[in-house]
């Protein structure tokens, strides 16, 4: 079933509501606004081909191959988002958005959803996307707090480093804190 | 009275020597000998050439103006700060050789502003033992009990939130703790600095009396200063001896 050329005419008059709230609230934010909106048609009408394409003439391959350019954007998205110092975390911030593409993944594809073929591109690539949403939230706000409350309890972690702790040890009562944000039902 | 029974009590541990394997140590006097060319501080030199010897069980504090560098020197020893040329020797070892929490469960360093910790007395008491290099340690209930009662601190404050302590509760639980883990030496930088003057004089008798370790301590407070028999005066970029 696809859009009708109106109804996707009809859907740009949602953009009146920003439009009018700049106006009114006299932001500086127009230009921006507008740049914002032509980017954004620029790759909805990009992603979509290239979705067309991987919908109706793709395989295993090609959809293991966006699952990759996924993951990729996704962590590159959560490091830019957290703007930190600390380039040894990469590594952390990936982890956990591999682990759900090596394990969730396969997971629901071989057992869990009942598609045929288990690769049908489909079914997969929503659900992929929704899970590495879910994943880059979780993580972006888990790294966050770690590192902002290391840096706001500089003295709780001098505390514990100068009674004999480890890094980690020092550390570790931060990363609890992180972990159960994290894991909090939102 | 307290002070004598506090005497009596501290007599029955003495400071006990790690790194037995290495037998000059255990025939040397001094705990710390420092040998420090140049002290400094973000390229900044705080202190030229110096020598200091610490010997064991001495009481040490350290005095000078604001900013000369008397963190930094306490520091030393604990290597929260390595911006020096120098040798520094513990037990006649150097200190880089040493696995740093090896060396920072026996010199203990307490910060100027106490951290606790967030939940109950006795969990912020209990809370260094879980780190791996006092897997085989205990608290010690027996002087728990003791040091509390010389601090005159009741035993009913080990229940209570640690956010309801006042400031100079505070510093005597941070002493406390410390002293649980048995160090060689205990790093104290401005003690009394958030004390009133009865706890003050009480925490400085019980520092003077206390035989469980070495004692260095930077202070501004001239009671204090007056009453430690060694003084190291940092003035002019050199550290001396004040003869008190």
């Amino acid at each position: 079933m696809d859009i009708s050329y109106i109804s996707l005419a009809l859907s740009f008059l949602l953009l009146i509501i920003p439009i009018v709230l700049i106006r009114l609230t006299g932001l500086k934010l127009m230009r921006q606004l507008l740049i914002s909106i032509l980017r954004m048609v620029i790759q909805l009408a990009m992603i979509g081909l290239v979705l067309e394409f991987l919908f109706t003439k793709g395989s295993v391959w090609t959809t293991l191959g966006w699952f990759l350019v996924m993951i990729g954007s996704a962590v590159y998205i959560t490091y830019e988002r957290l703007d930190m110092p600390f380039r040894f975390l990469f590594p952390i911030i990936a982890m956990p958005l591999m682990v759900s593409s090596l394990v969730v993944m396969p997971y629901l594809a071989l057992l869990v959803l009942p598609v045929n073929p288990f690769w049908e591109p489909k079914v997969l690539i929503p659900i992929f996307g929704m899970i590495l949403g879910n994943c880059m939230n979780g993580t972006a706000l888990a790294v966050d707090r770690f590192t902002s409350d290391i840096k706001s309890n500089q003295n709780a972690y001098r505390t514990w480093i100068a009674m004999g702790a480890t890094r980690c040890e020092a550390v570790l009562p931060f990363f609890r804190k992180a972990m159960k944000m994290a894991l909090m039902p939102r | 009275m307290g002070l004598k029974k506090a005497q009596n009590w501290f007599n029955y541990k003495k400071p006990c020597l790690i790194f037995s394997r290495n037998t000059f140590a255990l025939m040397t006097e001094s705990l710390f000998s420092l040998n420090i060319k140049r002290l400094y501080h973000e390229n900044i030199e705080l202190c030229g050439a110096f020598q200091i010897d610490i010997p064991t069980g001495s009481k040490t504090v350290i005095t000078g103006d604001t900013g000369c560098g008397k963190t930094s020197l306490l520091q030393l020893f604990n290597r929260m700060n390595e911006h020096y040329d120098g040798t520094i020797l513990f037990h006649g070892q150097k200190i880089m050789t040493l696995p740093i929490a090896e060396l920072r469960h026996k010199v203990i360093q307490l910060m100027q502003e106490v951290f606790l910790g967030e939940e109950k007395v006795e969990a912020a008491l209990r809370y260094p033992f879980t780190f791996h290099i006092n897997q085989n340690r205990k608290l010690d209930e027996k002087l728990l009990k003791i040091l509390m009662e010389q601090l005159r601190l009741p035993e009913t404050i080990l229940k209570r939130n640690i956010g309801e302590l006042s400031g100079g509760e505070k510093q005597r639980l941070a002493v406390i703790r410390a002293l649980l883990l048995e160090p060689d030496i205990l790093l104290l930088d401005e003690p009394s600095s958030a004390l009133d003057q009865n706890v003050s004089s009480l925490m400085l008798d019980f520092l003077l009396s206390c035989n469980l370790c070495t004692i260095i301590c930077v202070s501004h407070d001239p009671r204090w200063i007056e009453r430690f028999p060694r003084n190291l005066h940092i003035k002019n970029r050199t550290v001396i001896e004040k003869k008190v």
